[in-house]
């Protein structure tokens, strides 16, 4: 018998491992490096970038990238979503352009970014930045209309500081709505700084997949692939460690 | 401490709830205001806090810190009985208050994680806490069992003889009325026909005296129309 966190702690080792099984066995039905090298090939591959200084300036340039884009928009998105938040006409009238931002496609970005950037390091900051705006400022300006009315008029009363009044009822009741886009955010950076090198990028992971695509190196696809998923998880954990230390400020208590 | 309501009306999507009330008071008071359930005495204190705007008329208040006993508490969820006490006044020490209302050892207790009375208590301390010289306490005692009850009485009397200050006080219970009130009001349509009782130093009262206006005090409420169904 297994106790319920240990099965908990071992379920997703055992379903990475059917994983990782079931793309061995297909690679080895398929026995093509050029269509689908297997794990082992994969993960040689994925050594030798790691090993190799481009490897890490390339990681490097691909975090600075999506990181950079990340806290321009959470910083514009706190500041402008707090007050669509608590001045009903500003919710009003910028609500809609949010709206529109955020169901512009990221083809569309990608195309102009050419014209309106140029390829090299600004491009995916920005689309990163573009992607993420939108959906920051929903949720910040939703979370801080979510605040209860009866705490704001209680604020009031015993005349607690507007600073106060900000960090300790209003962001505080608006951190679950942040911590949650964040959490969809941090997967959405990931995938457009990658896309966005991909297309007009001058270094970077998306642009070392471009260049193993030119040269048919297919390891070198999955080995980058892996990188980001890598990537991935670890700015959702670090992401989990930030979120307990904020916990004072979660509601759950 | 002066207090002078004029012509004081309010209404709610179009339903008045309070209708040209004028009452003034001055000194140290203890006021009592008395009423049926939903008759607009939470209504009347939040203009008097000046939080709620009236439709028409005035409330004219010396106070320069106003306390406030909420009747749903309206603690900060993600602070702890410590930090919702210093975040109203971080010069005072929340512990001495806790204790005050015998919250001892639970300062660093959620509100969630405190009972209904416990929670009432908490409010009560964050009012004390904050220095004030008019506190408005919206069925403060609600919620609390009898023994605790009978002693934050004893407290409140304390202070309010002690630090002169103020105090308006929601309540139901004609008992608490007749204990601590040097005036009562109590409430009937809609604050256009209020019955003004003085009674003067509550220190001063027996325990018969207080019986008597108990008994008296219960009598005009059944007459009330509104207090029976
Ligand atoms: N913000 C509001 N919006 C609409 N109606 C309100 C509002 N506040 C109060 N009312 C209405 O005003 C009336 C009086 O409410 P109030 O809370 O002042 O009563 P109360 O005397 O304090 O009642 P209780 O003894 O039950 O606490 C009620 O009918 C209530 O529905
Ligand atoms: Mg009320």
């Amino acid at each position: 018998m297994l106790s319920s966190s240990r099965r908990k702690a071992l379920a997703p080792i055992i379903s990475v491992g059917l994983l990782l099984l079931g793309w061995f066995i297909a690679s080895v039905i398929v026995s093509s490096d050029l269509l689908l090298p297997g794990p082992l090939e994969t993960m040689d591959e994925f050594l030798r970038i790691v090993s190799s200084s481009r490897g890490w300036s390339d990681i490097a340039e691909t975090c600075s990238k999506a990181f950079l884009g990340l806290f321009i928009a959470l910083g514009l998105a706190l500041s402008i979503g707090f007050f669509m938040g608590i001045i009903d006409i500003l919710y009003e009238l910028i609500k809609p352009i949010v709206v529109i931002l955020q169901s512009i496609p990221i083809v569309s970005w990608l195309a102009l970014a050419i014209f309106w950037w140029g390829v090299g390091f600004s491009s995916p900051v920005y689309i990163v930045f573009l992607t993420l705006f939108p959906v920051f400022t929903i949720n910040v300006a939703e979370g801080v209309r979510n605040v209860d009315k009866k705490l704001v008029e209680m604020a009031k009363i015993y005349k607690i500081p507007k600073s106060r009044v900000f960090a300790k009822i209003y962001l505080a009741s608006a951190f679950p709505f942040i911590v949650s886009s964040m959490r969809v955010g941090i997967g959405i950076m990931w995938k457009s700084v990658a896309v966005a090198e991909f297309m007009v990028g001058a270094s970077g992971i998306g642009r070392a997949m471009s260049d193993a695509k030119y040269s048919i190196n297919i390891e070198r696809v999955f080995a980058y692939t892996l990188i980001l998923v890598v990537l991935g998880i670890l700015t959702e954990r670090l992401l989990d460690m930030i979120i307990k230390r904020g916990s004072r400020y979660a509601l759950k208590n | 401490m002066r207090l002078r309501i004029s012509n004081l009306s309010r209404a709610f999507d179009g339903e008045t709830i309070v209708d040209k009330f004028s009452y003034s008071l001055e000194g140290d008071f203890f006021l009592t205001i008395l009423g049926s359930s939903g008759c607009g005495k939470t209504t009347l204190l939040r203009m008097i806090s000046g939080i709620l705007k009236p439709d028409t008329g005035r409330v004219e208040l010396q106070s320069k810190r106003l306390g406030f006993v909420f009747q749903d508490d309206r603690l900060i969820p993600w602070l702890n009985a410590f930090q919702n006490i210093s975040i109203v006044s971080p010069e005072s020490n929340p512990v001495e208050y806790l204790s005050f209302v015998g919250l001892k050892g639970h300062d660093s207790k959620y509100p969630s994680q405190l009972s209904g009375g416990m929670r009432r208590r908490l409010n009560i301390a964050r009012a004390l806490a904050f220095n004030p010289d008019l506190i408005l306490m919206d069925e403060p005692f609600n919620s609390l069992d009898v023994v605790i009850k009978d002693r934050l009485i004893e407290d409140i009397q304390k202070i309010w003889t002690g630090k002169k200050i103020s105090i308006i006080m929601v309540t139901h219970d004609p008992a608490e009325a007749a204990r601590l009130s040097t005036d009562i009001i109590l409430v009937q349509d809609k604050f256009s026909k209020v019955d003004e009782i003085k009674l003067g130093d509550p220190l001063r009262r027996s325990p018969d005296d207080m019986d008597l206006i108990t008994r008296d005090l219960l009598s005009r409420m059944k007459k009330f129309s509104s207090f029976v169904h």
